[in-house]
């Protein structure tokens, strides 16, 4: 009993000591850049890395600056939030004002500049159906043309919008629309269109199946978000007559070219994704261009004047 | 000289004793520490029994008299936002898995909002109730009120007079884990219905049948391997195997529950027979030579003696069943998919509480306070598990068995 008293109060002394405050450090311009990323997997790294021109380190952790951090998306964020020295990068729907967003090449990460191209640190949102006459039956194959019809629309934007993500196309809203779709004017709640690819995707994929539901027919709808690499395997490529097939997968890259077979009508982007470099709220640094983040994330920067004066 | 080095050596080794208790202690204190900090906030009835899917509703305004409300004061609430304009009012909150939402939290009984016609094919008439939630609204001519900007913009927008509302967007609250609860519940259920009596008589024919000849250890060392084998190989027979298997013989098109239980059983099957064995190997030889003096056979004495005494055993295997039942994740992708659903069915795919979690932490950006809670509810579940394992153990040897 002794023992475990004694055990217990040693951890519980051992947990304070961990919470104490840090003695204070070097001056900022003397502070070690701490650089955080995420693993290889991530659609954001991807995007990230091929946006600042350094796409050598997209799935190639050994090219990074030595000593950076992986992370996950909140792991970052909370980083930031903390972390003086840190820089990591998150996308532009996580970003509030517990950490400061930088601007790339100049241009603040807001949603005008995205759509307006002058935001260039972005990835797609795109999405691949299955090809004409691949349909179980014509029912299926009208739902999923109305679903990307109504993705199109202004209210396919709204959702995309209200999920976090900006839109490419604005064609008009669902209730001028909706006659160029019949399908939509029957009960479909019979039938399930499924969806699946990319897990970055998910949530406005999600808020994209709820909306559409009840504006076409009241059609049931199934989200199995697994991996960007599955949008095209499900659909076009080897399981798409397989036990997971899928009516339409999302991708938070562009396809690449072994999954281009299809017709050039099955593919569609629906949206942009901003990727937005993070600092802690005391940096004084404003914004990075391309050249900057490419010579951070490399190691060629490694303290924080390096940034500042050069 | 020699004496001092024995004591340098007892003090390393009694240090090491305390220093690996201390670590081991503090690692598993941790998780539970995080998890409960993490996971408490989110805690609710609702949760539990709640959709995941909100029910999404699309309408238009029926009637579009200007009216003055006289609205009941808000003005002790926070983050409450008055519409006069129709006699509502809106309230920023969260919903059950603790995503940001507009929430109605009054509407006046001859607010235009209680009479919308539905867009919907087949349904006509649709009113707003206090604790749905505002999607959007979309105006002529105007940008469309999102949901995202908050509750304060939303109402601002809606109250301007200059805006004419077109379509309303909203749905009930959702987020809850009843769905996934169930499937859970189902997953252990024909699990072990399909699990236990295969692993029990397995176990009995190696330990009262079989003679111990070289094929009988060769079997025995294969199921022990089987034992450690990681569960994504499991998946990979669960997708080759079980899911076509099941889609043959039952009405079910892709993965599918069935298909999961097989799995989880091949999962836990090892585990059974192991533990099972082990209690069967404790009944004492005597008992066996008694029976059998007695005049009963050998199916007599294996299934009227020796089984009632290893049943605290089998208690135990189950229980340790149940527990690698609801943790399982990887093979589950596989063959019961990732799509969280909130009507069951066991020819469909759907979402046991593990895969619930995955799915939350690879969204972007992760849910970590709901996946919390959710590991705060199965650390419950497998408590009481354990809890009951020792409860009945104790219970059963109490009665002389």
């Amino acid at each position: 009993m002794k023992k475990s008293i004694f055990l217990l109060s040693l951890i519980f002394v051992l947990a304070l000591a961990a919470c104490s405050p840090t003695p204070q450090g070097p001056k900022f311009e003397e502070e070690k850049i701490n650089v955080y990323t995420r693993d290889t997997t991530s659609g954001t790294r991807d995007g990230f890395m091929r946006g600042i021109g350094f796409a050598d380190a997209s799935a190639n952790d050994s090219v990074l600056v030595a000593g950076f951090i992986t992370a996950d998306n909140n792991a970052i964020m909370n980083a930031m939030a903390t972390d003086k020295a840190g820089i990591g990068y998150v996308s532009l729907s996580s970003v509030n004002n517990t950490i400061k967003a930088l601007k790339f090449e100049g241009v603040a990460a807001t949603e005008e500049n995205v759509l307006n191209n002058t935001y260039k640190l972005k990835r797609p949102f795109v999405m691949m159906r299955r090809v004409d006459g691949d349909y179980l039956n014509d029912t299926e194959y009208q739902l999923t043309l109305a679903f990307l019809a109504y993705v199109a629309s202004n209210d396919g934007a709204d959702v995309i919008a209200n999920a976090g993500a900006t839109a490419t196309s604005r064609t008009g809203t669902w209730a001028s629309q909706v006659s160029n779709h019949p399908v939509c004017a029957q009960d479909n709640s019979a039938v399930t269109l499924k969806f699946g690819g990319s897990d970055s995707v998910q949530k406005i994929a999600e808020a994209l199946s709820a909306a559409f539901s009840p504006a076409c027919g009241n059609v049931k709808t199934e989200n199995d978000h697994t991996g960007s690499g599955d949008a095209h395997k499900r659909t076009q490529g080897g399981e798409k007559d397989g036990v997971n097939y899928k009516h339409i997968g999302y991708s938070s890259r562009f396809f690449r070219d072994a999954e281009l077979s299809g017709p050039e009508a099955t593919r569609t982007q629906m949206a942009w994704d901003a990727i937005v470099a993070i600092v802690h709220k005391d940096n004084p640094v404003d914004g990075l261009t391309a050249e900057q983040l490419t010579k951070i994330y490399k190691g060629e920067y490694t303290l924080w004047g390096d940034v500042i004066t050069k | 000289m020699n004496n001092r080095k024995i004591k340098f050596s007892e003090i390393f080794l009694n240090g090491s004793v305390f220093l690996s208790t201390f670590l081991s202690v503090l690692a598993l204190g941790l998780i539970f520490f995080y998890v409960i900090s993490r996971g408490t906030d989110l805690i609710s009835w609702e949760l539990f029994t709640g959709n995941y899917h909100a029910r999404n509703y699309i309408a238009e305004f029926a009637d579009l008299e200007e009216k003055t409300y006289t609205m009941p004061d808000f003005s002790g609430d926070e983050e409450v936002y008055i519409v006069s304009r129709y006699g509502i009012a809106l309230k920023q909150d969260f919903d059950l898995a603790g995503n940001g939402v507009i929430k109605v939290h009054y509407v006046h009984p001859q607010s235009p909002f209680n009479q919308m016609y539905s867009k919907e094919v087949g349904s006509d008439v649709v009113d707003l109730d206090a604790g749905m939630i505002f999607q959007r609204i979309s105006y002529i001519d105007h940008p469309t009120s999102l949901s995202r900007n908050g509750a304060e913009r939303f109402a601002s927008e809606l109250n301007d007079p200059q805006r004419e509302v077109f379509e309303i967007f909203f749905s009930d609250l959702g987020g809850g884990i009843r769905g996934s609860i169930i499937t859970t519940l189902y997953l252990i259920f024909m699990t072990l219905i399909i699990a236990v009596p295969f692993g029990v008589l397995t176990a009995i024919f190696f330990n009262e049948f079989s003679s111990n000849n070289w094929m009988t250890k060769l079997m025995r060392n294969f199921i022990e391997t089987l034992t450690g084998v990681p569960s994504i190989i499991y998946g990979l027979l669960g997708i080759t195997v079980f899911v076509p298997l099941t889609i043959r013989l039952t009405p079910a098109v892709n993965s599918n529950l069935i298909a999961g239980a097989l799995t989880l059983s091949v999962i836990i099957l090892p585990t059974i027979i192991r533990t099972t064995e082990e209690s069967l190997r404790v009944v004492p030889d005597d008992h066996r030579a008694a029976s059998l003096a007695l005049g009963a056979n050998k199916t007599q004495t294996t299934f009227k003696v020796v089984l009632p005494q290893a049943l605290p055993g089998i208690l135990t295997a189950t229980f340790l069943g149940i527990g690698r039942i609801i943790g399982e994740s990887a093979a589950l992708i596989f063959v019961l998919g990732a799509a969280v659903k909130d009507r069951i069915n066991i020819y469909e795919p759907s979402t046991s509480l593990a895969v619930h979690i995955w799915s939350m932490m690879t969204d972007e950006p992760a849910n970590i306070a709901l996946s919390s809670t959710i590991a705060l509810l199965i650390l419950a579940i497998v408590l009481i598990i354990n809890v009951s394992v020792k409860l009945s153990v104790y219970l059963l040897s109490k009665k002389g068995l």
